[in-house]
């Protein structure tokens, strides 16, 4: 039985450390290299994009076992006779993002920092500004209304 | 592995010089590192290039244009929100 919660016991642990080595992992993404690309160098140009990245991780590990009551020690009354046991689990979580933000292009000219707009995000800060006006302004109305 | 507490970062390291030329160029991220015992975020975001050429060292920042939108937008909608309602109060106490 031992030997059986041993096993359990070291590949949990395995397990767990292996989560945190993924942990450690998501830090490298505080590098400049994560949000530079890397140079490309055609027609005389060299340009380089950036992006804004955004990771974030978690991860949790339970582990737990109980024993059996000694040996010719027998239950007393209404209480539940209780096997041995063991049990653990463990899970994790995490999400990551990418956007470009801008293009740095190096010419002979010079540097030129172009940027990067996405469109569909302005476009979605600019309904939800226009439902919100109108919303208010329905309410500014109604209330008028009820005032006069 | 030791119970770490909850650690903020706030960084802005340089990555590798790129030359094209007699140009030199170095960019700049800053990164918001959050940590906690198991786990963490990482929010990283380009700043700048420092941009060399002749011994001269010239700073061209990287403006998110999608952000400053953003922000400008979402502004503008929650002092428009909140200037209503100010309006409406002031009216019902009059």
């Amino acid at each position: 039985m031992s030997e059986e919660f041993d096993k359990l016991a070291s590949a949990a642990m395995e397990g767990q450390d292996q989560g945190f080595k993924l942990v450690e992992k998501l830090f490298t993404v505080a590098q400049p290299g994560a949000v530079f690309s890397e140079p490309v160098s055609a027609a005389g140009r060299t340009v380089i994009t950036a992006s804004e990245v955004n990771v974030g991780m978690g991860v949790g590990f339970g582990f737990g076992g109980g024993s059996a009551a000694p040996e010719g020690q027998e239950a007393e009354e209404g209480e539940v006779e209780m096997d041995s046991g063991m049990g653990g689990g463990g899970g994790g979580g995490g999400g990551a993002s990418g956007r470009p933000v801008a293009v740095i292009d190096v010419s002979e000219d010079g540097v030129r920092v172009e940027p990067v707009v996405d469109a569909t995000k302005v476009a979605i800060a600019f309904f939800t500004t226009l439902g919100s006006m109108f919303f208010m302004l329905t309410k500014m109305r109604k209330a008028a209304s009820r005032g006069s | 592995m030791t119970r770490q507490k909850t650690k903020f970062r706030w960084q802005t390291t340089s990555g590798e010089t790129t030359t094209h030329g007699d140009v030199k160029v170095t960019p700049q991220s800053r990164a918001l590192t959050v940590r906690w015992p198991r786990g963490g975020w990482v929010w990283n975001c380009p700043v700048a290039v420092l941009v060399e050429r002749d011994g001269q060292e010239r700073r061209v920042p990287i403006v998110d244009v999608t952000r400053v939108a953003q922000l400008m937008l979402y502004g503008f909608s929650v002092v428009f929100v909140l200037s209503g309602l100010y309006m409406m109060i002031r009216k019902r106490r009059e």
